[in-house]
């Protein structure tokens, strides 16, 4: 029984204190949902001012019954009391505004803005429509992707984490890029986005009779994921890379599906192909590669990996056309986000990186 | 056990010792499936299995 006790209390003190900081949107609920059920975060505090004082049940009904914490307004002497790290889910830009303030108490922040996404301070202006305030970050900002950054994110004081969209696509292209099977400079990627990708607040373009039914292009030729997803993959490149990405507002809650077109730079077989991704992926603990010959989901379907940290990736040789297909499917608030984001923390306090994340999704759903 | 390659998905093949010719494989990996062609001391040779259609006619 003391034995029993001593155990306990040594489990007690490896707790990690974490807060949500912005905790009433969907990444702030997906997270709550993950960090709750982890077995080595303790959530001390979440932040909303618009429901401070509420239940969090109460904007994230899933989680009634399983903990009893109420929203509180931001405080910053409240944080630092309570926190050894903390999650930050505010709009871009807020986070900026923010961070750095969390960063000078000595936490540690896991940002799921795109405010320190970017390593290039001129690439705000262009991309985002603000001068960076403090551009000394962006150096020291880990991006939040383990499949590129695992080794940076060990010793990380603030993280990144990358937007949905530019996951599912730097994912998908980031072996062939690296490999040079493709031309680097001609790749077109089309997504298909689920409505949860637009945020909790309503506009009209979320207002149910406009989104519903429709599929409907948006920022067709300037998407601001286009910023990181070019940063990233140019990591990995001999050659800058161009990508021309579309993306599609469609039918569904959550979700994303990249379908990305290559061209081939020499003749390959589908070998080459298997052999570049599973160099690059054969141990990640959440990518599958998805191309079956056998049963209905013979390649990456959004639909299967709802609710997963996974990021299934399949493809297929067109030498007709001379292409590379690459399908890319992941859950936007989670691989995409929240999930991400716990992933990131795991390796940032030196835990398995799966824990928390392993559960696999619904079927059917 | 022995091993192979898919002709496929090239995905490194585990099979039994006492596999024997003419039996049909799945790759775990791709799903293809595949046919032993001849097994020779400890080597495997695979080929992915072709399946003749009835010729129903046009």
């Amino acid at each position: 029984m003391h034995v029993l006790k001593a155990c306990c209390k040594l489990e007690m003190i490896k707790m990690v204190k974490v807060g949500v900081i912005g905790g009433s949107g969907y990444v702030g609920g997906e997270l709550l949902r993950l960090l709750l059920f982890h077995p080595k975060v303790e959530v001390t505090l979440v932040t909303s001012d618009k429901y401070a004082g509420e239940y969090v049940f109460t904007v994230h009904p899933n989680l009634r019954g399983v903990a009893q914490l109420k929203f509180v307004p931001l405080n910053i002497q409240n944080i630092k009391d309570n926190c050894e790290i903390v999650f930050t889910a505010v709009p871009h830009g807020a986070a900026v505004k923010l961070v750095p303030k969390l960063l000078d108490l000595g936490l540690k922040v896991i940002d799921m803005s795109a405010d320190f996404r970017l390593k290039n301070p001129d690439d705000y202006p262009k991309w985002y429509g603000w001068r960076h305030p403090c551009p000394e970050l962006l150096k020291e900002a880990v991006y939040g992707l383990p499949e590129l950054h695992r080794e940076e994110l060990k010793n990380a004081r603030l993280i990144a984490c990358p937007g949905c969209m530019a996951t599912a696509t730097i994912l998908g292209l980031a072996p062939i890029i690296k490999e040079g099977l493709i031309d680097r400079d001609k790749i077109i990627v089309d997504v298909k986005i689920g409505s949860s990708g637009a945020g909790a607040k309503p506009s009209l373009a979320s207002h149910h009779p406009e989104r519903f039914g429709g599929v409907r292009a948006y920022n067709v030729i300037n998407h601001r994921h286009i910023a990181e997803i070019e940063q990233e993959l140019n990591l990995l490149s001999i050659s800058p890379v161009k990508v021309a990405f579309t993306p599609h507002a469609v039918n569904m809650v959550r979700g994303i599906l990249a379908t990305i077109h290559g061209f081939q730079t020499r003749e390959i077989t589908m070998g080459d192909v298997w052999r570049a991704y599973r160099s690059m992926y054969g141990t990640e603990p959440f990518i599958r590669l998805v191309k079956y010959k056998k049963g209905l989901y013979q390649l990456p379907d959004p639909k299967v990996v709802i609710g997963t940290n996974f990021c299934d990736i399949g493809f297929e040789l067109d030498p007709r056309a001379n292409r590379i297909l690459v399908l890319s499917a992941i859950d936007n608030l989670l691989k995409g986000a929240a999930g991400q984001g716990v992933q990131c923390f795991n390796i940032m306090m030196g835990f398995d990186e799966k824990i928390g994340l392993e559960h696999p999704g619904f079927h059917p759903v | 056990m022995m091993s192979a390659k898919c002709p496929d998905c090239d995905s490194n093949l585990e099979i039994s010792g006492d596999v024997v010719e003419g039996e049909i494989l799945s790759c775990p990996c791709c799903g293809l499936e595949l046919e032993v062609v001849k097994v020779n001391g400890d080597s495997v040779e695979l080929q992915e299995l072709v399946i003749e259609g009835e010729d129903w006619g046009e």
